[in-house]
Order: structure tokens, then C-alpha cells, then sequence
């Protein structure tokens, strides 16, 4: 009897929590950001903070927590440990390249797993190489063999970051590029370029947009292409910059090949990794169904909403926003997966100097 | 003068004053005069800097109107560093990063009973200092490309060799001691990424597995204020508990103090403006870092003014130096983070984000078309300071009293402060354990005259040797980098530097050794801290020997170096009589007094919250440690200890609250689950 009473009581129960939708009224939720505050993760969960907090229901108060214990891997550990079995949607998570790059190379560092975690809402960005007009290139594809020839130099964070990216590049097109280690940030990069001891430089959408198209514009730098943008399954031009080529479309120039085989698959896995979706808001995979529909739906209306769009575009420039769980889906699986003929190549590249 | 030229400055003048007259009419100067008294609270509690106080801000920035906001930025920027000296002063612990060189003569004035006069010094140096950083700015971020383009970083490299140079000017009386302890810095700060080769260094993952929390901790390098804090506080505050009294050895602290301050900042007014300068012209280069510029300005103090032998006793001008400079390099700081939109600083850093979310992008275009906004900029800046400095020397007599006060009815509000402080370095565990670690590595240090500002320096500039090392290497060929101009004053700079530090030593050599036998009698605990570091040197060298040659090369080399410093002065023990200078041993003074307390014990009173935490959590040891000091060790009445906690609890909560901060949580918390703020 008592446990028929007890059952019919957890039923109803159940059914009650079941029916009441999820509601933050009151409540404050929380941005687990595994980079330090100021920096451009910090203020791009800064600036989509608010617009969450419009459009979940009950309008909970959205804060953002630096976690910078053990860097930004140690940190992403650590919210696994933590949050990594929550089911309310309390403390969500915002990812970067610098998550998924050490994830990628297989950093044994590393504990959290991509395929526990749902992807809630992803930003894009795009980045644009430059070189110093001293070296008389104006397109890179008809002057690519004077490029060749100049002195090039690169001024990296290390060849696991996001510098993967465009030293891959310089490989694959056989440019002759010194990469020299230990810049902090693309910020330093582009102080060494405009000292003139590097030579060749790229920088992300945003921060090309602020502080080297001026400088294309006086003629003391000539932007030469684009990563690209993702579109349809393929890497094409960056709709910001119609006029300046993409890499794939430099590789089949320049060398006559097809952007095709092991090496291309790595790149634009590393691509998609560090550009093409970047920055995730993620919930662990154990969240209740209807708390990821709630974000979800949140972050479909955020898209919607052109005064936070306009928030976004200015940080990242103009790119996809990522929403709805299946376009999510599939652009995290591009962004963390890699085929392991392609994870070997990674591995061994890594280790050439 | 041609007219197009007065006609340039017209414009800017009147730009000027139109920014002027923004921020001091409507709202702008309410939230200004806002951010200024929380820069104040911020830059008072150990362990917030302007950093930890800006980021705190972002949130409330986001959504503002811009001048406002800048407003409310700046106050706070630019107060920080003047009320971090409190801290500095009154209990020794640096409040910022910037008032570490404050502690050196700003502490021991205060000893002396003359807190309040050490505090008005440093404010009106501050303010000078802070209004110069501005003036600078205005006059040069129009044609301060080309000056900041001109250091490379070969430049940054010897800038950095510079600051290493301060060194010999600022060690105790044995040169060898003092470069262990800079050899010794280099090597904590090598803990962590490799800057060249990007691979994990020193942090145990050769023993322990790469998963191990220490090995994690470890493998993010060791904050610097985790450093600052546990190297120059852990030791000042076990001292003083021991001997039981209050911070000052007078009882009736020295009267018209702030006059007097006042006075010592106008009679050295030609310090105050050549440390300022040191201040603008160092924080305008980005790279080096404003951690070392305290430290550069100090020496210089120490190196150009006449009788300079009671520096680092308690001397004002050694307060009046770093303080000009630390306040001024903010300005200068501010020049490439709205030029370039390369930050200066990590200050400027956060500003930098702070002024992206209102939607102003600083960058080269902005001296071009928004030059009403820096001069916006600029004007907070100094607007701010002077409120800043106004509220400080107000505030400098009452607060002094403090330093009346018995030390160990303080000492749990302190302990609880430091260990927090410590603690949101990068809210670890890993802060508490290796800050304590360093402690009392710190306290043997002071006891045996290893120069605890040369462990300092060295950790600062140790990142940036390193580095700018490598990268200049690759830059530069040799004759390249001697046809620099500016490269090569700095050599010169350097040499005149390491000159007048061996000056300075020897005659240190003259009084050291006319001191009495007792304090350089020989001990057996000097030998095991011998032995200790140069074990901590050997380590380095065989656990980084597996990594690339460009991850190795540099700690390989420090640890070698320390090695042979190490056997120097064995050999100078070895050979030499007791009484000699190199065994310095602070104890031998105090043998036999039953009045001091045991080192250890007061050492184990420090840590003993921490041990408590393990099992119920930070949260609720920490409360619980100031009420057990208080009513056990301090002897102070039930009910003053109970309520000295709650308080305790209250600011903690607090907070934790508005930081959006948790505590580690102890064995208890793993078990059951606690409600806010003690889960």
C-alpha cells in the first residue's frame, strides 16, 4: 500500500516537474568562459550575455565567469568536472578556437569531449593575410613567385594555436616563411609587422577591419587573401572581402593541384576548427531536453534580433551566426572531428620544425 | 610659428577643452567620481588591481553612454594605483602589482610611527605623477607612432636586460645571494608554456601524471601577484607575529603628517618628475610590461639621490620614486592601446574591452576622426587622479591608526585577506599551496639576506628575457642590432646601471662587515637552505633537458648559473669565520628571547586556515580562523571574536556575490551539498 502511495506521489510529481517549463525567473545564470576577462571571448559572451538574457524565459539575470585556472585548458577541465552532469541549464559554457585547437591535436591535456556536449548557438569569424608593401606583391596569385623570393617572416604563438592555420598555409603553398615563436597574441604579430621585422601577417575579420584596412588603405600594407568561408560543404570566398582570393583557391593556383588530399582535409579541418565556427555556447550533453530547447530557441531569437546582430557583427565581423540544433550539429562535428589519416599528418607536422 | 601649425594647435586646443567641459557638466562626472571610489575599494584590498576592478565593471559598462562609461573607467584606472600604497605602507602587502616597490621604504616608515607622512608622499607623487602621464599623452599621441615603432625587439630585449641590471642597486650586501634569488625568480616564472616552444616546463609532469591538478596548476605558470604577495608579505607578517606588537614601534604616531608629506614630495620635486618620466616613457612601450617599471624607478631613486644609505629602512624618497612612476606609466600606457590597439598593460587590456563594448574601437583610425573621445580619455585620467588623491590624503591620518594597533589582534583579518587575495590570483587551489610554499621560502630568505626584490625582478622580466631573446636572434644579425641607436644607449644605460650597483654594494661591504659577530654568526640552517637551492637548481636542469633546444636553452642556463652561484658562496662559507658578512642569520638576534614566538608556530597559524579548508571549505575555515584567533591566540573577548567573524563571513559573502567568485570547497562539501556562499 505505502509503496503504491509512494508511487502514485512520484508520478504526479514527475508529471508536475515535467509539465512546468523551464523558467530562470530570478535566477542568474552563468557564462563559464575559460579566458580571461577583456579578451575577445570575454567580450564576445559579454556581448551575447545580455541578448540570452532577453530571450530566455524568465529573463534571468546572465553573468559571465572568467575561469582562468590552468589556462584555457585546465579551465574547460574544469567545467567538465563540475558541470559536466548538470540538467538545468545554470552554467553554460563558451568555447574558442584555443579550446578546439589542443582538442584537435590531441593535447594530453585535455578531458573534455566535444560529443558531450550540445551546441546551443556558434559564431564565426574569417581572417585576412597581409604582407608589407616593401615586398611588391599586389596579387598573390600573378606576383607569387616575387613573394617567394622576398625575406618572409612570421611572427607566431605556437604552432598548436590558432597559428596552425596560417602556417599549414605557408607550408602547403611552399612558401620559404620563418616563423619566429613566443608573439603573445595576434596583437603582437601585428606590432612586429608594423616594426618591420616580420613581413607577413594575418589577422582576424574584426581586428583587420579596425587596424590594418587603414593601413591598406595608405599603402603601408597590401592584403593578399582570405581564409575564406564555409559554404556548402566547401571553402570559397569570404563574402567580406569579394575581391581577395581565398586560400584553397590560392593552393590550386599556385601549385596546379586540387585542393584535395590529406594535407587540404587537415587544413580546413583546422579551418573549421579556428574560423569557420569558433565560438560555441554549449550546454553538457546531460541537460533536460526542454532546457536545450529553451537556449536553442533563445538563440534563434537572438539571431533575429538585429540590435544585438548588429553587437555581434562588429566583434566578429559579418558572419554566420550558427543556430538550430542540426546546422549546430553538424558545423561542431566539422569543427572537432578529424579522419585519422589526417590526425596522423597533424601529429607529424607538428613535430617539424 | 607658421600659421597652419597655430592653426593645428588651435583645433586641438579647442578639442581639448570641449572634452573638458563634457566630462565635468552632466552625468559623466558622477560616474566618474563612481569609478573613482571603487578604484579606491579595489586598489586598498591586496590582490585586486585595476585589472581584477575593470573586468568587474565590463558588465555594468555594457549598454552605457560612452562618455560615461569611459568616465567610470578611467576614474577607477587611474585611482588604483594611488590607493594601493595604503596596503603598501600600512602592512606591507602591496594592494596592486604597482605599489610592490611602495612596500621597500613605505613599510618601514610606517614602523617608524610615520605612516600618515609616507602616505601623503605617495599620494602627491601619485597625483604628479598621474597628471604627467596625462600631459604626455596629449602632447604626444598625435606623433607617437614612430617612437613606439622604434623599439623592437632588440630594444625590449635590453630593456628587459635593464631591468635585470637594477638588480646589483637593490640586493642586500651579498652579491651572490642576490643573483641566486634572481636566478631563483627566473626559474619560477620559467614554470608553465615556453614562450618559443610552446611545451610545458618545471611543472612535475616528468613525475606526476600530466593529469595530476598540480601538474595542471602548474602547467598555467604561477601568477604574479601570487609571487608579490607571498614573497614580500608572508615574511613581513610572520615577523611581526612573532614579536607581538603593533606595526608601528611608536605608540603616539608623529603629528601634522600629511603636512609633512606634502612637504617631502616638494622638496624632492625633481625625483618625482624624473621618475615620472621613467613612468610615461617605459608604459608607452608595449611589451615590457608595468611590473618592472616600480622596481626601475626605485633603483633609479636609490642610484641619484645623495645619502641614499637608509633606503630600504625607511627612507621617503624610496616611497616618492616608484609612486610617481607607477601612476604616470598609465598614461603612457594608454598611448599604444588607443594608437595601435595594442594594450600597454594589463590595465589597458581590460580598458581596451571595456571601450569595444561601448562601441568605441581604439585603433589608428581613432586619432584621425574621434580625437574629442581620447581627449576625453585623457581628461578622465586626470580628473580622476585628483579626486583619487584628494580622498587618499583625507583619509591617510585616520586610517594610519591602524598601526597602533597590536599585530595580533589584525593578524587574522590580514591572513584572511592575504589568503583571499592570493586565492583570486586564478582561484585555485594551486594559488594557496604554492603561495604558501614560496612563503616560507620567502621567510628563510629574509632571515639569511637572500634579496627577496631580486626574486622579484627576476620572475618579472624572466618571460620577457627569454622571449625577446629568442625572437631578437631571429630578427637581427649582429650587425644589424648594433647600428640601432637606441638599442645602444640602452646598452649604455644598462652598464651605468650594473656600475652603480657595484658601487653601491661596496659600500654596503664596509658597513656589513663592521656589524657585530653575533648577526653573521655561522648556523647549520644556513647550510640547508644552501643545499635547497642549489637542489632547486640542479632539478631545473635535468627536468628540462628532454625539451626542443629553444625550450631548454634558457632555463638550462639559469638553473646552470644558479648552480655556480650556489657553489660561490658555499666556498665563501666555507672558508670564511663566523662573523664573516655571508652568514647573515636575522635569528642569531633574537636566540633566547622568550618574548618572540617560535618561527614555526606563527607559520603554522598562517596556514592552519588552509588545512581547514580541505576538510569544510575556504568559506567556513576562514570565518572560523579569525574567531579561534581572536579569542585563543589574541585573547580578545567572546563576543569581539564572534562578531570580528561574522563580519568576516559578511564581506566574504559579499564578495563572492558581486564577483561571481566560489571558495574551494573542502571534503565536507564533496559529500553533502551546502547552500550559497558555503558550497
Amino acid at each position: 500500500m505505502l509503496k503504491k502511495i509512494l508511487a502514485v506521489i512520484a508520478a504526479s510529481l514527475f508529471s508536475v516537474t515535467a509539465a512546468l517549463a523551464v523558467d530562470y525567473s530570478g535566477k542568474t545564470v552563468t557564462m563559464w568562459i575559460p579566458f580571461k576577462a577583456g579578451g575577445g571571448s570575454d567580450t564576445w559572451a559579454r556581448a551575447i550575455g545580455p541578448a540570452f538574457s532577453a530571450n530566455l524565459p524568465g529573463n534571468p539575470t546572465v553573468v559571465v565567469k572568467n575561469v582562468t585556472d590552468g589556462k584555457a585548458i585546465g579551465a574547460s577541465n574544469k567545467y567538465f568536472a563540475e558541470h559536466g552532469k548538470d540538467k538545468d541549464g545554470m552554467v553554460v559554457f563558451g568555447t574558442s578556437g584555443s579550446v578546439q585547437m589542443p582538442f584537435i591535436f590531441k593535447d594530453e591535456r585535455v578531458r573534455y569531449q566535444y560529443k558531450n556536449m550540445v551546441p546551443i548557438f556558434a559564431s564565426g569569424t574569417g581572417g585576412v593575410v597581409y604582407v608589407r608593401k616593401d615586398m611588391g606583391v599586389t596579387d598573390i596569385i600573378k606576383d607569387f613567385n616575387k613573394l617567394k623570393g622576398q625575406k618572409l617572416v612570421y611572427g607566431s604563438q605556437g604552432k598548436t594555436s590558432l597559428d596552425a592555420v596560417p602556417i599549414l598555409a605557408f607550408d602547403m603553398l611552399g612558401l620559404p616563411v620563418n616563423v619566429v615563436y613566443g608573439m603573445k597574441g595576434r596583437k603582437a604579430g601585428r606590432a612586429a609587422i608594423l616594426r618591420g621585422e616580420t613581413t607577413i601577417d594575418y589577422q582576424t575579420t574584426a581586428s583587420y577591419l579596425k587596424h590594418v584596412k587603414p593601413l591598406v588603405e595608405k599603402g603601408e600594407m597590401v592584403a593578399v587573401m582570405t581564409w575564406g568561408a564555409p559554404s556548402g560543404g566547401e571553402v570559397s570566398r569570404d563574402p567580406n572581402f569579394p575581391d581577395l582570393p581565398a586560400f584553397p583557391e590560392v593552393y590550386e593556383a599556385v601549385t596546379g593541384n586540387k585542393f584535395k588530399g590529406t594535407e587540404a582535409k587537415s587544413w580546413t579541418a583546422l579551418f573549421y576548427a579556428g574560423f569557420a565556427t569558433q565560438k560555441y555556447v554549449m550546454l553538457p550533453k546531460s541537460a533536460k531536453k526542454d532546457v536545450v530547447k529553451a537556449w536553442q530557441n533563445a538563440a534563434a531569437a537572438i539571431v533575429n534580433d538585429p540590435a544585438a546582430m548588429k553587437v555581434l557583427n562588429k566583434k566578429l565581423g559579418k558572419y554566420d551566426q550558427v543556430t538550430g540544433s542540426k546546422a549546430l550539429k553538424s558545423a561542431l562535428k566539422k569543427a572537432t572531428s578529424i579522419d585519422s589519416k589526417s590526425e596522423k599528418f597533424l601529429q607529424s607536422w607538428k613535430d617539424t620544425k | 610659428m607658421p600659421p597652419f601649425f597655430l592653426y593645428v594647435i588651435n583645433i586641438m586646443f579647442e578639442a581639448l577643452f570641449a572634452a573638458l567641459a563634457t566630462i565635468v557638466s552632466g552625468p559623466s562626472i558622477f560616474f566618474l567620481i563612481l569609478g573613482v571610489l571603487i578604484g579606491l575599494v579595489v586598489g586598498v584590498i591586496p590582490g585586486f588591481g585595476g585589472t581584477v576592478g575593470l573586468s568587474l565593471l565590463l558588465p555594468f559598462v555594457f549598454g552605457m553612454e560612452p562618455v560615461s562609461g569611459i568616465a567610470m573607467m578611467m576614474g577607477l584606472l587611474s585611482v588604483v594605483a594611488t590607493s594601493d600604497t595604503f596596503p603598501a605602507v600600512l602592512i606591507g602587502v602591496p594592494g596592486s602589482v604597482s605599489a610592490q616597490a611602495t612596500v621597500m621604504d613605505g613599510f618601514p616608515l610606517a614602523k617608524k610611527g610615520q605612516a600618515a607622512r609616507a602616505l601623503s608622499a605617495a599620494f602627491f607623487s601619485s597625483l604628479f605623477g598621474g597628471l604627467f602621464g596625462a600631459v604626455l599623452l596629449t602632447m604626444v599621441i598625435q606623433i607617437a607612432k614612430p617612437i613606439i615603432l622604434a623599439f623592437g625587439t632588440g630594444e625590449m630585449l635590453m630593456l628587459a636586460i635593464f631591468g635585470i641590471s637594477v638588480v646589483g642597486t637593490l640586493t642586500g650586501s651579498s652579491i651572490f645571494k642576490g643573483l641566486v634569488a634572481a636566478c631563483l625568480g627566473m626559474i619560477i616564472g620559467c614554470i608553465g608554456i615556453s614562450p618559443a616552444s610552446s611545451e610545458y616546463r618545471l611543472d612535475f609532469s616528468t613525475i606526476l601524471e600530466v593529469q595530476n591538478p598540480v601538474v595542471m596548476y602548474l602547467g598555467g605558470g604561477i601568477h604574479l601577484m601570487v609571487v608579490a604577495i607571498s614573497i614580500f608579505a608572508f615574511p613581513e607578517i610572520v615577523e611581526l607575529l612573532r614579536s607581538n606588537k603593533a606595526v608601528s614601534e611608536k605608540a603616539e604616531l608623529e603629528k601634522s603628517g600629511w603636512f609633512k608629506g606634502l612637504r617631502d614630495f616638494l622638496s624632492n620635486k625633481f625625483l618625482v618628475l624624473r621618475c615620472s618620466f621613467i613612468g610615461s616613457v617605459i608604459g608607452l612601450i608595449p611589451g615590457i610590461g608595468g611590473s618592472c617599471i616600480d622596481w626601475i624607478s626605485y633603483s633609479h631613486a636609490k642610484t641619484t639621490v645623495k645619502n641614499n644609505e637608509n633606503f630600504g629602512k625607511g627612507d621617503i624618497r624610496g616611497v616618492i620614486g616608484p609612486e610617481s612612476s607607477s601612476n604616470s606609466k598609465e598614461g603612457g600606457a594608454l598611448i599604444p592601446t588607443l594608437l595601435f590597439g595594442i594594450p600597454g598593460s594589463g590595465g589597458t587590456a581590460i580598458l581596451m574591452g571595456g571601450l569595444i563594448l561601448l562601441g568605441v574601437d581604439p585603433g589608428i583610425t581613432m586619432v584621425d576622426t574621434q580625437l574629442d573621445l581620447i581627449y576625453t580619455i585623457i581628461w578622465s585620467l586626470a580628473v580622476a587622479n585628483i579626486f583619487g588623491a584628494i580622498i587618499c590624503v583625507a583619509m591617510a591620518k585616520p586610517i594610519s591608526q591602524l598601526t597602533t594597533i597590536n599585530f595580533t589582534i589584525l593578524a587574522p583579518f590580514l591572513i584572511s585577506l592575504i589568503l583571499f587575495a592570493i586565492f583570486n590570483s586564478t582561484r585555485s587551489w594551486g594559488d594557496l599551496i604554492f603561495a604558501t610554499f614560496i612563503g616560507v621560502i620567502a621567510v628563510y630568505m629574509k632571515r639569511f639576506d637572500y634579496s627577496r626584490v631580486a626574486l622579484m625582478i627576476g620572475f618579472v622580466l624572466s618571460d620577457s628575457i627569454e622571449t625577446y631573446l629568442y625572437q631578437t636572434m631571429q630578427f637581427y644579425t649582429f650587425s644589424e642590432l648594433f647600428i640601432r641607436p637606441i638599442f645602444l644607449v640602452l646598452i649604455l644605460v644598462s652598464a651605468f646601471s650594473i656600475y652603480s650597483g657595484i658601487k653601491i654594494i661596496n659600500k654596503k661591504d664596509k658597513i656589513a662587515n663592521t656589524k657585530s659577530d653575533v648577526l653573521n654568526a655561522k648556523s647549520r640552517p644556513q647550510w640547508v637552505f644552501l643545499i635547497l637551492l642549489s637542489i632547486i637548481s640542479v632539478y631545473t636542469v635535468f627536468v628540462t633537458d628532454h625539451l626542443q633546444y629553444l625550450g631548454k636553452i634558457f632555463p638550462i642556463s639559469v638553473g646552470l648559473f644558479m648552480f655556480l652561484f650556489c657553489i660561490i658562496i658555499g666556498i665563501q662559507m666555507f672558508i670564511s669565520k663566523s662573523g664573516s658578512k655571508v652568514f647573515h642569520d636575522a635569528e642569531n638576534l633574537i636566540l633566547g628571547n622568550t618574548e618572540i614566538r617560535s618561527q614555526w608556530l606563527t607559520i603554522f597559524w598562517f596556514i592552519s586556515p588552509l588545512f581547514l579548508s580541505v576538510f569544510i571549505g575556504f568559506y567556513i575555515s576562514i570565518g572560523l580562523f579569525v574567531f579561534i584567533f581572536l579569542s585563543k591566540i589574541a585573547r580578545a573577548s567572546f563576543r569581539f571574536s564572534l562578531i570580528s567573524s561574522i563580519g568576516v563571513w559578511i564581506a566574504l559573502a559579499a564578495i563572492s556575490h558581486f564577483m561571481i567568485m566560489d571558495f574551494p570547497p573542502g571534503i565536507l562539501q564533496g559529500y553533502i551539498e551546502l547552500p550559497w556562499p558555503i558550497n
